[in-house]
């Protein structure tokens, strides 16, 4: 509140009374105080001159952050200490986040420490290792079902049936073999970094996701994302994914071109319907994924024969490259304009997505 | 007051159990320890200089907290032979003179060790997969990866053909 100027008659004209009530706590303000015109005037003179330097002082030197961390800095040093919670169950594990609003979950804790290392302030860890439930990976005929904790290395590592060996390679390129041995299926998803693998291929594949308390209930991965490439990560703790595996002809997932963009896409066969989904990652902020129908694109190319149309195989189809055109023209009328950064603009970001959606179409094509 | 947390494993070959801070990282207790073999890069778990083995993984020590460790094994570039003679991959980077500076020799040497370890006779491409997660500035790899061929052809007594005279 602006203190009261009164005029007080003195014999000095010049003189005025100031008084703020509001400034009972203050040695300055304390009653009346006796104030000279110039002092008067000068005063927001001189507030102004010292915000001023207190400016150029921050403007020469690191201001650290209110914990006592530098910013733009990476170290060791700069992860602070922090409770640990070691729960031995996903009930517990779901106790001790709630009980901390500002506890983080840790599985393998790659980017978790390199978050600390960058200053972020994390002051309670539920360390979910010891929770067997997030531990293994199951495969049905119909499903293949990867618990949220489970390794890299151990997709790596699995007998897997020999149709889903391409898997084991896509693995394979994740990370470095350290990052793999430890970095798991589920932090890579709920990491939020637009250039992590597994979303990607996961949307590719039309998986599905269920979270700690709510077991039986399946919803696509695709809800990480707003489907316009932004992210939707709910604060819940991530339990299993499962892949349905009914109908998969054929995937792949092309990193080639990793930061700019990579393009994962599943070919799907099922009763009288076949689609292709495609999913674009790094090249928005969060990875989206579109369906195309297969059968309308090849009818557009192909002439139909007989009244029910062909129902051929897409491998004997002599036009494939027709097709695998159709399709990467089509997946970037599908898609947003992806972004534009330092690594590469949107222009040439959109005529990879359509030169690796058709490279990725034509080698499906040779798979199925 | 930093929270405390008793973490205890095997380290090269003696029962490690101790407090320690939570937020302890391994590579900083193993220098305090003097096993200075192990080196820190970049301090992101991208270069490999870091690299131990736990339970006979390569795992970065410099993205490694102190508590994940319980109950495991962990082995520096020390620790490889009991006796204290040269590892037989040791032997062969030097037969190949394949180092420089030597910074990030260590982590090279345990993450073939792991690779040896997890494979006895790895093709060319499992190798070249293997030794792209570490990285050197100095020697462009070709010394690292004749080291690596050599180590194997010594483990699999396959005759070494020697094409550098030495």
């Amino acid at each position: 509140m602006a203190p009261t100027i009164l005029r007080q008659q003195s014999g000095d004209k010049n003189a005025f009374h100031i008084r703020n009530a509001q400034c009972a706590n203050s040695s300055l303000f304390e009653g009346e105080a006796n104030i000279g015109v110039v002092e008067l005037l000068a005063q927001p003179l001189m507030r102004i001159r010292r915000i001023a330097r207190s400016i150029a002082r921050a403007s020469t030197r690191q201001t650290r952050l209110p914990t006592g961390r530098l910013p733009l800095v990476h170290a060791r040093s700069q992860i602070q200490p922090f409770t640990l919670d070691e729960p031995v169950s996903l009930s517990a594990a779901r106790r001790g986040l709630l009980a901390h609003l500002d506890a983080r979950a840790m599985a393998g804790g790659i980017d978790l420490v390199n978050e600390m290392k960058r200053g972020s302030d994390v002051a309670h860890v539920v360390y979910l290792r010891n929770i067997p439930q997030l531990h293994g990976l199951h495969i049905a005929h119909d499903f293949m079902m990867i618990r949220a904790a489970t390794t890299h290395a151990t997709i790596e590592r699995a007998d897997l049936p020999h149709w889903l060996q391409p898997l084991r390679e896509i693995v394979q390129e994740i990370g470095n073999v350290r990052v793999r041995e430890v970095g798991s299926v589920g932090g890579n998803m709920m990491a939020a970094n637009r250039n992590y693998d597994w979303l990607p291929l996961l949307m590719a594949f039309g998986a599905e996701m269920a979270f700690a308390g709510s077991p039986n209930r399946w919803r696509p991965v695709d809800g990480l994302t707003n489907g316009f490439g932004e992210w939707r990560i709910p604060a819940r703790l991530l339990h299993a994914v499962r892949i349905p595996l009914t109908g998969v002809s054929a995937f792949t997932f092309n990193r080639d071109l990793k930061p700019v963009i990579s393009v994962a896409a599943c070919w799907r066969r099922w009763a009288a319907t076949e689609t292709l989904r495609v999913s674009i990652g790094c090249a928005f902020r969060a990875p989206i994924v579109r369906e195309l129908d297969v059968l309308e694109e090849r009818g557009a190319i192909v002439p139909r024969v007989g009244e029910r149309g062909v129902a051929n195989h897409l491998s004997t189809l002599p036009r494939n490259d027709a097709l695998a055109a159709a399709l990467g023209r089509r997946a970037v009328n599908t898609f947003p304009s992806p972004h534009d950064d330092g690594l590469s603009s949107s222009d040439y970001r959109r005529q990879m997505m359509r030169t690796l959606v058709e490279r990725a179409v034509l080698e499906l094509c040779s798979k199925a | 007051m930093k929270p405390l947390r008793r973490s205890h494993f095997v380290l090269n070959g003696r029962r490690f159990s101790n407090d320690r801070p939570t937020n302890t990282v391994l590579v900083d207790e193993l220098r305090e320890m003097g096993l200075v073999g192990t080196k820190v890069s970049c301090d992101q778990g991208v270069c490999g200089a870091c690299t131990v083995l736990v339970d006979g993984n390569p795992t970065a020590a410099c993205m490694t907290l102190l508590f994940t460790l319980d109950d495991a094994t962990v082995q520096t570039i020390e620790h490889l032979t009991e006796s204290g003679e040269l590892d037989p991959v040791q032997q062969a980077f030097i037969d190949e003179s394949a180092f420089q500076c030597g910074f990030c020799t260590a982590g090279m040497v345990m993450l073939t060790k792991a690779l040896f370890a997890a494979d006895r006779n790895p093709d060319e491409q499992t190798v070249r997969r293997w030794l792209s997660s570490n990285i050197c500035r100095c020697t462009g790899y070709a010394p690292i990866l004749r080291a690596v061929e050599r180590a194997r052809r010594m483990l699999n007594d396959i005759p070494i053909v020697d094409v550098h005279g030495h």
